[in-house]
């Protein structure tokens, strides 16, 4: 009787669905595939909610366990070598799974970014002997930049020294994050050696990755400068921009002629840097150029040009700063008055007052 | 008896690795991961030292050394963690009663050396 009810029902709904116009019966099959798609995708989420949910779960009791195992092994005694080769072999034959190997890889990033002396020289060296530095290097293949990013992070962190080539061909990557990670890495892993990415490099340096570089060349121990002559005559301008400010940096007064050379550079950037080197190291070689340059310079450049010159000014040059004395530009004739003043404060007076 | 440690530390990895260290040197360690934490352990045990994070939940370091300096009275001495970029609060730390800090990334034989230092002024 029930199955006659439900044939009957069935039927019934079938022909009051023919009666209906073929407009009517689209919508109604639009409406049928919704609400299948619509449940469809709830369940689908809810698996991918659950999914997530037990891999959070699984990562977090990982988590602890590795950082116990790690922790045990780092403070493991000489006389427990043993126990040391044991925690080893566990710990190198968990990385071939890529959950257990992503979560050990964080663990010693991690602690490591925390820790300096000789625990994060043991951290290094235990990176190294796990064979994490294989991932890390893959990461660098990847085709995704942030993972390029990632890896060259990782290998710079671990002071894995064998990814010159990797990280130069990176310096001119179209992503400017990873070209400037590439190049930061650069100076980190290969010192002074890492600058000769600048003889390859295609895109200008910006301001602030070049005060990022200064500062890591900042904490490079070793002393010997190298020579910054080709790099003087790059054809990047900012590369020149930012060797003028080693220059600067280092004291390197030796390649003054070099200096006054660019003087006459095209860019207007390199010149007023360079200006500003010449001033700084008084240079007086460089007075009679930066006075014939002086008159078809930009008002900036005059600016930078009254500067330096003053900083190399005696009293053979009290006839340039009078003659700008009353220049139309208030900066220019602060300098000159100033310059006189502490060159020869009588005769300023005088012509002031003529 | 041995004498007791609260670290007040958020990053689990290390607070562990320092309270291995800490214990292995004979010390009673206590950790928290936040600063409410740290308030309630400290006023429970009353620790002979208290080495504490400038940036943790809920409480920061700073008002965890205000607690113990002006709410409980206490002349703990106080270990600082910080990072680089935080040298105000670090003075600021200091102008509340901190005895040192270490910038991160340290050294723990460091810290432990001037755990012990500390100490020993302490029961001079």
């Amino acid at each position: 009787m029930m199955q006659a009810f439900v044939e009957n029902s069935s039927l019934t709904f079938w022909n009051y669905f023919h009666s209906f116009s073929l407009l009517i019966k689209v919508i109604w099959i639009i409406i049928l595939i919704e609400i299948i798609l619509i449940i469809c995708s709830v369940i689908y989420l809810n698996l991918i909610r659950k999914r997530f949910q037990q891999k959070n779960q699984k990562e977090k009791l990982l988590i602890e366990k590795y950082q116990e195992i790690l922790i045990n092994y780092i403070y493991l005694t000489a006389d427990e070598n043993e126990e040391k080769i044991k925690i080893k072999k566990q710990l190198v034959k968990a990385i071939k799974n890529n959950l257990d190997r992503k979560v050990i890889q964080e663990l010693i990033l991690k602690l490591h970014y925390e820790l300096s002396g000789e625990l994060a020289t043991f951290l290094e060296d235990l990176y190294h002997d796990l064979g994490l530095v294989k991932y890390s290097l893959k990461k660098l293949n990847s085709s995704l930049w942030y993972i390029k990013i990632k890896g060259i992070r990782e290998v710079t962190q671990m002071k894995v020294k064998n990814v010159y080539t990797e990280t130069l061909k990176l310096i001119n990557h179209e992503n400017k994050l990873l070209r400037s990670e590439a190049q930061l890495t650069m100076v980190k892993l290969y010192q002074f050696e890492g600058l000769k990415f600048l003889d390859h490099l295609e895109f200008p340096i910006s301001e602030w990755q070049q005060i990022q570089l200064i500062e890591e060349i900042q904490y490079i121990r070793n002393q010997e400068i190298p020579d910054l002559t080709n790099w003087i005559h790059s054809k990047n301008d900012t590369v020149i921009c930012f060797i003028l400010k080693l220059v600067h940096l280092f004291n390197q007064i030796q390649l003054k002629d070099e200096l006054i050379k660019l003087v006459m550079h095209p860019s207007e950037k390199v010149r007023r840097t360079t200006i500003s080197v010449l001033g700084y190291f008084r240079i007086l070689e460089a007075k009679t150029i930066l006075k014939q340059i002086f008159k078809n310079s930009t008002p900036e450049t005059q600016h930078y040009i009254m500067n330096a010159l003053s900083d190399l000014a005696d009293k053979k040059d009290v006839p340039f700063f009078e003659k700008h004395i009353n220049h139309p530009d208030f900066e220019i004739n602060q300098i000159a008055i100033k310059t006189l003043k502490d060159l020869k404060p009588f005769l300023l007076t005088v012509n002031l007052n003529k | 008896m041995k004498e007791k440690v609260v670290l007040a530390e958020d990053d689990k990895t290390l607070t562990l690795l320092l309270k291995f260290r800490l214990e292995k040197e004979g010390y009673e360690t206590f950790i928290v991961a936040d600063g409410n934490e740290a308030k309630k352990v400290i006023e429970a045990v009353n620790p002979d030292i208290i080495l504490t994070d400038i940036m943790m939940p809920f409480s920061s370091g700073l008002e965890v050394i205000s607690y113990v300096k002006d709410t409980l009275k206490r002349d703990t001495p106080i270990v600082v963690f910080s990072v680089a970029g935080q040298e105000e609060m670090v003075l600021k730390a200091f102008s509340l009663g901190a005895t040192d800090f270490m910038a991160k990334p340290f050294s723990p034989n460091e810290l432990i050396i001037r755990i012990k230092r500390i100490l020993i002024m302490k029961n001079r």
